[in-house]
């Protein structure tokens, strides 16, 4: 370790100290006392301030004391450091440049995540909760249904309509009502579950106690 | 998923398994099928055997009359101490008449909570049967395992199916079904069935459906209870109101739903059909039980 002294205005370079390097800076070495001499290594230790600028993979090898702060230039993302591990922050940063944006907003948020918005993202294991908020295309998920807001006022979302194609080849259109297990055919009422007589359990979404279905009575009005 | 015939007058040996050139039983189909292939069961009459399997369909023949076997896949035991077991898949079983099932040792469908399942019985009939056994908790359909709720999840739908002549006179725990040990999650559905009971029970305790620890519910909706002989029948054993609910079911006097959650039912109500003597459980036009169930 050799002590060198420079003059700030000769400084072209500083380099952070390796192992066993001590960096002092003082006014005037020659009659700064030595015992005076705050080494900027350990300023760095004390003040926490310092962010170290590097690769991830650079940073999380490092093992600094707590707080220290590093800035990955790959993943954009700010890291401090606990003790014993670096916690990563969530959001990264973006590039912003001093030319100004065409049109009125010149505030973005270019990742998508503005103080009141969320754009240009896909949702994934989220799930949809309940909402009170009455603005036309809310969206919620309350009592087992879908809903949305439109047109002032809570509308369920229906869903579970398929077309079964049928023996004969002939297609039906069916749906599972919100709550109710069995498929029904839309215009029929049937379900197409079928009895042990071969008709259908439920006819004309009424159904009767026991296996067997009484056959429908058609009315004909009177004469 | 294939899908595979036999019929009374297949061949196992020279048949193929298809429409034109079906085999004759059942065990031929399970020896040569793999999991979710289906087997269609022409009409007519097969001996009814032990036999372990699961993800099969089984499909009888639709349309069978009312009031006799003709027209029905049916399968009869012979009297014989015989029985199913579906443990560990899907199964699903449609349009079959279980005919002299005498399970002295077994159920006549069995499923292990060790092993998750899921059963679905559709339009079956079951007569002359036994629900009791030897052996504790095994009922004409039974699971078991753990008295505390065992590992596996299971799924049992009972629906549109005919119980008449079931006999519970004998056995521990005698009764359609017996649950032991599932774990929660699991379901026990029965929807639009008809239950008829011509014998006493006279195993101990008395109760048609024995749910033994475990927190799983049997949920009835529009089924009929329909007692023909004296002697009180209940619906359920252990914890009864909080493992039975029923939707628009109907009960006759002999059969006092008890304690059990109700809603919409008809209670101390004859269903009146039109000829519960000889099997024909088809409604009257007066029939109380009309239009008066719930969709599923």
């Amino acid at each position: 370790m050799v002590d060198q002294y420079k003059k700030l205005s000769e400084l072209t370079e500083l380099s952070m100290p390796s192992n066993g390097d001590i960096l002092y800076i003082v006014h005037n070495p020659a009659t700064f006392p030595i015992d005076n001499k705050i080494t900027f290594y350990n300023l760095l230790k004390d003040w926490k301030t310092s962010v170290i600028v590097d690769t991830k993979d650079n940073i999380l090898i490092m093992t600094p004391t707590t707080g220290w702060v590093a800035y990955a230039t790959d993943t954009k993302r700010f890291y401090i450091y606990d003790g014993t591990n670096w916690q990563e922050g969530a959001t990264q940063f973006s590039i912003q440049t001093a030319n100004p944006n065409i049109g009125v907003e010149q505030n973005e948020s270019r990742q998508g995540y503005g103080s009141d918005y969320i754009t240009d993202k896909v949702l994934t294991y989220c799930i949809i909760g309940g909402s009170g908020d009455d603005k036309e295309g809310s969206i919620r998920v309350i009592n087992g249904l879908f809903q949305i807001y439109l047109n002032n006022k809570w509308n369920n979302i229906v869903s579970n309509f398929i077309l079964r194609e049928d023996s004969l080849g002939n297609f039906e259109l069916e749906h599972a009502p919100a709550g109710f297990e069995w498929y029904y055919e839309v215009f029929s009422g049937n379900s197409d579950i079928i009895g042990i007589d071969g008709k259908p359990i439920i006819q004309q979404y009424t159904s009767s106690m026991g296996a067997y279905q009484p056959d429908l009575q058609l009315d004909g009005g009177s004469f | 998923m294939a899908t595979y015939y036999i019929s009374p007058t297949g061949n196992d040996t020279t048949g193929n398994g298809t429409l034109a050139n079906p085999w004759q039983t059942l065990a031929k189909f399970l020896s040569s099928s793999i999991a979710g292939d289906t087997c269609i069961c022409a009409a007519g009459t097969y001996t009814f055997t032990n036999a372990t399997f699961t993800n099969r369909i089984i499909q009888g023949a639709i349309g069978g009359a009312n009031t006799s076997t003709a027209g029905w896949t049916v399968f009869d035991g012979g009297s014989a101490d015989v029985g199913w077991d579906v443990s560990n898949g899907i199964t699903i079983i449609n349009n079959i008449w279980f005919l002299n099932i005498i399970g002295a040792t077994k159920s006549l469908i069995h499923l292990n909570v060790d092993f998750s399942g899921d059963l679905t019985v559709n339009s079956c009939r079951f007569s002359n049967c036994t629900a009791y056994s030897s052996t504790t908790f095994l009922g004409l359909i039974g699971i078991d395992q753990h008295y505390t709720g065992g590992p596996g999840i299971v799924h049992i739908t009972i629906q549109g199916c005919i119980f008449d002549d079931i006999d519970f006179a004998g056995g521990n725990y005698p009764a359609y079904f017996c649950m032991r040990g599932a774990p929660i999650g699991s379901t026990f559905n029965w929807y639009n069935n008809v239950f008829i009971i011509r014998t006493a029970l006279t195993g101990a305790p008395n109760g048609l459906f024995t749910a033994y620890g475990g927190p799983a519910v049997f949920t009835f909706k529009n089924s009929i209870f329909r007692n023909l002989q004296t002697a009180l029948n209940f619906i359920g054993t252990y914890d009864v109101p909080t493992k039975f609910t029923a939707i628009n079911c109907s009960f006759d006097a002999n059969i006092p739903p008890g304690s059990i959650t109700k809603t919409d039912c008809l209670t101390n109500t004859n269903p009146l059909f039109i000829n519960e003597n000889n099997g024909n459980f088809n409604l009257r036009p007066t029939s109380p039980c009309i239009d008066t169930g719930t969709i599923v």
